[in-house]
């Protein structure tokens, strides 16, 4: 049964742009998916192994790319002279994409480790930093779920989207 | 596809490009959700996106 027209403007999530990029997402997975594990020959050292880089990494940079939008909202709406609201939904917003970027990171990155190392986890300084982020902004989130007004609630979490900021900063410059 | 699945260690390699799509693809449809439950609090002349 085809849905009425105001059935589907009362549904209706996105924008004729948003719709264009979902398909191009789509795509673009699929592209993913074909040269990874098709088209790609398997890497002279890694062997197939390689073959997860192809996914582990780019979520890791979103994942660091969504922190890094969280902070900057964070700040904007702690330090901007009218303190909007939008730039507290924008950060909460942010972190979703990036916890669940950074969940992947790690499952892809303990079954990259089962291969390599023949274990799935170690508690090295570049994988506990990137544990300690990864739980450090499910806290972020947590708090963001706790009652209060919803300007209490968008001060008491920018702040603390400022503070996780250099967790996400030691992460990645972590030693080697 | 048997070229894919005779690769060493296929099974992990295809393990993590499963969880990939699937908590991308269980991901976009709790924001789909979430943003028609949403919708529905708006008026339907000011949802500027449609």
């Amino acid at each position: 049964m085809t849905p009425s027209p105001q059935t589907s403007i009362r549904r209706a999530t996105g924008t004729r742009a948003t719709r264009v990029l979902g398909i191009v997402t789509l795509v673009m997975l699929g592209w993913l998916g074909l040269f990874g594990l098709v088209l790609s020959p398997a890497d002279v050292d890694q062997g197939d192994a390689v073959r997860i880089m192809y996914v582990h990494v780019p979520t890791v940079w979103l994942a660091y790319l969504a922190f890094i939008v969280t902070a900057v909202c964070s700040a904007l709406y702690l330090f901007g002279k009218r303190h909007s609201l939008g730039f507290d939904r924008v950060a909460g917003a942010s972190a979703e994409i990036g916890v669940v970027f950074m969940a992947l990171t790690l499952i892809s990155g303990s079954l990259w480790g089962r291969i390599t190392w023949g274990v799935y986890w170690q508690w090295d300084a570049r994988l506990t930093t990137t544990a300690l982020l990864f739980v450090t902004y499910i806290g972020y989130l947590a708090v963001r779920g706790l009652d209060g007004t919803r300007e209490r609630r968008a001060r008491r979490s920018a702040v603390i989207g400022l503070l996780a900021a250099p967790v996400a900063s030691l992460a990645h410059h972590r030693p080697r | 596809m048997s070229a894919v699945l005779a690769m060493r260690d296929a099974g992990f390699i295809l393990g993590a490009y499963a969880a990939t799509v699937v908590v991308i693809g269980g991901f976009a449809l709790w924001v789909l959700r979430a943003g028609r439950r949403s919708g529905e609090l708006v008026d339907d002349e000011e949802k500027y996106w449609t």
